[in-house]
């Protein structure tokens, strides 16, 4: 790691070090404003003293001690790989289920545990020098990432829509396959630099296929097992009726695969092995590849006259895909006979169930004898890698693709990363162009510790403000425009640890407003210091004392002797409770909540500690408790033009049931909350948290049942961060400005959404 | 008709040209005649505006204004309290011997305190109160220098305010009688100005409909009302208030017609009791619900269900049977959310109960 001694835009000297998370800057937002959402510790019953699973702590495991690495899904490489050189600017879920290796920059291929480091161990001095030549070319050039282990740049992508896949050792098991999918995924049609180093990527995979012994003898009949498999699969897809990505990303793979053995009639492979004789079979899956070609160019996918544009340029890797998964399906076959002879049956689900293309490869595999060599070079492998002490496929069963472990009605959503500080420490680019601040305000969001609307809004203000203090704009240009690229560099890396709430984004949205309107002619020093006094304002006046505010309204709204409802934790709600004790409502509260969070805790804790009346239940027993509540009150984290709200998972399925039992819900949101988005449901937007966070039993861990979820193919674990209310369950939303029907929203956006603040306009 | 904003005053350029006339609403001879209620002398108001007016050098500014309301209302019958409320406003504010624009606001609260203190549960006397002093108070046109052409231009405001109150029954008259068609049936609950006047305004255009009402128990509002409407030479009918539901369906009535308390900023109504059962009622039989209320009626108020009125009880009579044990109770209003109403006949136009709820946006927040 080295450390940026010096930061263009910044006055930062040896940026590197101040990165690591320190205590600052969560203590500044929370002495800035008790009572925001940020945890602390408290006394409280011992059952309730678990806290938010540390994902920071998990995802700096090292990959190997993950001894989970399948045969399987490894040898899927180059597939995916080549995937990526013919479909560059398709983000799929290779590429955002990166994964980072902690432990230093690995050896590019090698020391990836899995099948294929044993071809590149056999490979011939040369490959391996080339692989050593290719390393280095792609850390010069100026991708900021090695071919694997290194993440990928999402900025560096067009666009930058797709989310950038930076590291996650948690999602260790699509390891190899992402780190080859990103290194092939900078290839992008205008990028010099990045596309040398794919095309380098995808000459090295096809010259190291090329000198693998016993290859190429068998290829010419492995070629129709390909193909087979590849209507196989789509029968099989087909049949299930899913139009999932994973599904589509699969059918596309094994249209390139049979697209590159048509269109290779006089290519090499042509030569080597004569004419296919899988034509009949390949033409009918040509058949069904262009109805599915269709079908996918109206989900949207790209044009198909790209593709047709590239493949010329990509048959390379394509065969090299091809020659892979032949090989992979051997090995897999030949994995699955040394388990029949030891008797050990494979879990008969596993194999079933499996969408897996290796294995519905290895089954029809099967049903042919195998050439020698074939066997002979499979049982090798296997040896070698058992020798090695990695993970040794016999114990593995077949995994599926990444994408099969999420839902699929949330699939287009961006799919839960572990951040892990090392990996993006290790990213020098990343390291440069962002200020250390927002590094560490970026690490806060991963790890949970900063979360809830006002106190991630409130972080991310005191954080911009430093931004902008050390702020100098470089020799040659002007300072608005270089300032919003930093902004947005910023806002990238945060985004990618973890996606941005929309007070967070009213707020940048409300920035750069502010820095798109500076005058080229103003001094910096004065520019900066009215930039901050705009972000000081809007702190104050949007968060603070709209909160104030909000809470005065709410308190009137409460009566004597109330029974009041809330669901989780929102600071806001805290406040008003609060608030409502002190002036002597005698209220009592009754707190709902749910796991995997528990954020009710937190607020059970510090009402407790000012001794209100609480009863703590969870989401199950709701039906039972809201017959005792007088109102319900319920935070939110959006509210949308069309009155829906959206709020921590959970809440929707309160305010359902308040307004079955006729009780009246209160909404509490300041308005800089509000948004101009229309939302009629759950699914168009919402946020994937760690799935691994439904695992931990809280008070026994060692019960949990889904320890090893991640090697059932069929399971897939949701965890929702949020979910939308219907507006007809709203009884009011209390704002700054008063109460309000939620059928008013598009009146406070109207009316208070041109005037960035109370006092007026901007001064500029 | 033009669309017009209950906000309309808080816009200077309007305020310096006082708009009467572009806002004044066509009149028509007959429904002058029948709007006896709403004609004050209209040069009363004419003679106010000025800094010229001589400032009373005694006692402080509120002083007899509870008296002045209590006559105006004493007057004439059908005054709307709203504009006995401006009335004694625009007085105390030409009485006023504040020096300031503070001192002004402060003697308008001083005076508007009291008269809510006449009745502390009347809604609509309190909204009058609330959206006199937004309109004369919150406006940038009072940025002037001069104090007493600030004070002038309140006075002014205040006025207009009081004549567009005026005209606002005339106004949703002929708003609403469009709603009413031919041969309809129309189910009339309590007594309201605003909803005879509807119907009067129907009836002069040659509409032929007939008319159910409802009994109004203990206050004998559908007696009333009858009186009224027998004039008008209206078929009507009159049903014992629990016969709504019945009513509804049996007799196909085609629409529910109400007046108002109090409408709220939700765009609920807060009306005479029975009210909510007629539109729960409606809803069910899928009967289009419309209220008729004028917009000083508008009030800065949220309850969230029935517990969170204010209050009202008046006292009833169940006659010498009743065994003196019982508790009774007799609530005078209930509040009707705004999902049950189709729609409000207003004088700023017809409005969805979403779209109060924007005017009052606008007006207070």
């Amino acid at each position: 790691m080295q450390p940026a001694t010096k930061v263009v835009g910044f006055r930062v000297e040896g940026a590197a070090q101040s990165p690591s998370p320190g205590p600052s800057l969560l203590h500044e937002t929370t002495t800035a404003r008790p009572g925001t959402g940020s945890p602390n510790p408290v006394l409280i019953p011992p059952a309730f003293q678990t806290g938010p699973p540390n994902l920071l702590r998990r995802s700096a495991e090292p990959i190997g001690a993950n001894s989970q690495f399948p045969l399987q899904r490894t040898t899927t490489t180059p597939a995916v790989m080549a995937q990526y050189v013919a479909q560059p600017t398709s983000p799929s879920a290779a590429s955002r289920r990166s994964v980072s290796s902690p432990d230093g920059p690995l050896p590019a291929q090698q020391s990836s545990p899995r099948a294929r480091p044993s071809t590149t161990q056999s490979l011939p001095p040369l490959v391996a020098a080339e692989a050593q030549d290719l390393r280095q070319r792609l850390a010069t050039g100026g991708l900021g990432a090695e071919a694997s282990g290194k993440p990928a740049d999402a900025r560096q992508r067009p666009g930058g829509s797709s989310r950038g896949p930076s590291d996650s050792s948690a999602a260790s098991p699509s390891d190899s396959v992402s780190a080859a999918g990103q290194a092939a995924s900078q290839l992008q049609p205008d990028e010099g630099p990045a596309q040398a180093a794919g095309a380098q990527l995808s000459a090295f995979a096809s010259t190291a296929a090329q000198l693998l012994p016993g290859h190429s003898p068998t290829s010419g009949a492995a070629a129709d097992p390909t193909q087979h498999s590849g209507k196989a699969r789509q029968a099989s897809e087909e049949s299930r009726g899913v139009g999932g990505r994973s599904s589509g990303e699969r059918e596309r793979s094994s249209r390139r695969g049979e697209a590159a053995s048509r269109a290779d009639s006089s290519g090499e492979k042509e030569k080597r092995h004569g004419p296919p004789p899988a034509a009949p079979p390949g033409r009918l899956a040509a058949g069904k590849e262009s109805s599915t070609k269709e079908a996918r160019s109206r989900k949207g996918g790209p044009p198909a006259g790209k593709e047709e544009g590239e493949k010329k340029q990509t048959t390379r890797a394509e065969r090299r895909a091809q020659q892979e998964e032949q090989r992979a399906a051997k090995a897999a076959e030949k994995t699955a006979r040394d388990k029949a002879a030891r008797g050990e049956a494979e879990p008969a689900a596993a194999r079933s169930g499996a969408p897996s293309k290796q294995s519905s490869a290895a089954n029809l595999q099967a049903s042919q004898p195998p050439s020698r060599s074939t066997s002979f070079r499979a049982a090798a492998l296997t040896e070698d890698v058992r020798k090695r002490g990695i993970a040794t496929p016999k114990k593995e069963p077949p995994l599926p693709e990444p994408l099969s472990h999420t839902t699929e009605m949330f699939a287009h959503l961006p799919q839960f990363k572990a951040l892990s500080i090392e990996g993006v420490l290790r990213d020098s680019e990343t390291v440069s162009k962002v200020h250390p601040c927002i590094l560490r305000l970026g690490f806060k969001f991963a790890d949970g510790s900063l979360k809830g609307g006002n106190t991630r809004a409130i972080a991310l203000i005191s954080a911009l403000r430093q931004l902008i203090q050390d702020y100098t704009t470089p020799e040659g240009k002007v300072m608005s425009r270089d300032l919003t690229q930093q902004l947005n560099a910023a806002i990238t890396f945060l985004v990618d640890c973890r996606p941005i709430s929309v007070s967070m984004g009213n707020t940048i949205k409300f920035l750069k407003l502010q820095v798109g309107k500076l005058h080229p002619s103003r001094p910096e020093e004065e520019a900066k210091a009215d930039l901050i006094k705009q972000l000081d304002d809007y702190l104050e006046e949007k968060i603070k004392f709209a909160e104030h505010m909000l809470v005065t309204t709410a308190v009137a709204k409460v009566g004597y002797d109330e029974v009041l409802l809330t669901y989780a934790h929102s600071s806001t709600i805290y406040s008003i409770l609060l608030h409502a004790h002190q002036v002597g409502k005698r209220i009592r509260v009754i707190i709902v909540d749910s796991r995997p969070q528990n954020e009710g805790r937190q607020l059970l804790q510090k009402l407790l500690r000012h001794g209100i009346p609480c009863t703590y239940t969870h989401l199950n027993a709701l039906s039972y408790v809201m017959e005792e509540a007088t109102k319900v009150f319920l935070g939110a984290s959006a509210v949308h033009t069309n009155g829906t709200v959206l709020s921590r998972a959970g809440t929707a399925a309160v305010a359902m049931m308040a307004a079955t039992f006729n009780k009246p819900v209160l909404i509490c949101c300041e308005t800089y909350k509000f948004h101009e988005r229309v939302q009629l449901d759950s699914f168009t937007y919402n946020e994937l948290g760690d799935p691994d966070a439904l695992l931990t039993v809280p008070v026994r861990p060692s019960i949990s049942a889904l320890s090893n979820w991640h090697q059932q193919p069929c399971l897939g674990l949701l965890n929702l961060a949020y979910d939308v209310m219907p507006a007809d369950f709203i009884t009011l939303i209390i704002t700054e400005f008063g109460a309000i029907p939620s059928t008013s929203v598009p009146v406070i956006l109207r009316e208070y959404r041109q005037q960035p603040t109370l006092n007026g306009q901007v001064s500029s | 008709m033009e669309r017009r904003s209950i906000s309309q005053f808080l816009d200077a350029p309007e305020v310096r040209q006082p708009p009467v006339h572009h806002h004044r609403p066509p009149r028509h001879d007959a429904s002058r005649q029948m709007n006896a209620a709403a004609n004050f002398p209209d040069n009363e108001f004419m003679a106010v505006g000025g800094a010229s007016y001589p400032i009373p050098e005694t006692g402080s500014a509120s002083e007899g204004i509870v008296r002045e309301f209590t006559d105006a209302l004493a007057k004439d019958t059908d005054i709307a309290v709203a504009v006995a409320v401006i009335k004694a406003l625009v007085s105390v504010v030409r009485r006023s011997t504040a020096t300031t624009m503070m001192g002004l606001e402060k003697d308008l609260k001083v005076a508007a305190a009291q008269l809510e203190r006449c009745n502390e549960t009347a809604i609509s006397l309190k909204a009058a109160c609330e959206l006199f002093l937004r309109y004369t108070t919150r406006t940038s046109a009072l940025e002037t220098e001069d104090f007493q052409d600030a004070k002038s231009r309140i006075i002014e405001r205040g006025n207009f305010f009081a004549e567009t109150s005026i005209r606002a029954r005339q106004t949703i008259a002929e708003l609403g009688a469009r709603f009413i068609r031919p041969g309809a049936l129309v189910l009339v609950h309590g007594y309201s100005r605003v909803v005879l006047a509807l119907l009067r305004k129907a009836v002069s255009e040659d509409k032929v409909f007939s008319v159910i009402l409802t009994e109004g128990r203990p206050d004998e509002t559908g007696r009333v009302m009858a009186r009224a409407l027998s004039e008008l030479k209206v078929p009507i009918k009159v049903i014992l208030d629990s016969a709504v539901a019945f009513a509804l369906e049996a007799f196909e009535v085609d629409m529910v017609l109400v007046g108002a308390e109090g409408v709220v900023e939700n765009g609920g109504v807060i009306n005479k009791l029975g009210t909510y059962n007629i539109a729960i009622a409606a809803k069910a039989h899928n009967i289009p619900f419309y209220v008729a209320s004028e917009s000083y009626k508008f009030a800065r108020l949220y309850p969230l269900n029935q517990n969170d009125l204010p209050l009202e009880r008046k006292p009833v009579d169940f006659g010498p049977l009743m065994p003196a044990t019982v508790k009774i109770e007799n609530p005078s209003r209930d509040y009707t959310p705004p999902k049950f109403i189709s729609l409000l006949f207003t004088d700023l136009g017809v409005l969805t109960p979403a779209a109060v709820s924007d005017e009052l946006i606008q007006l207070y927040v």
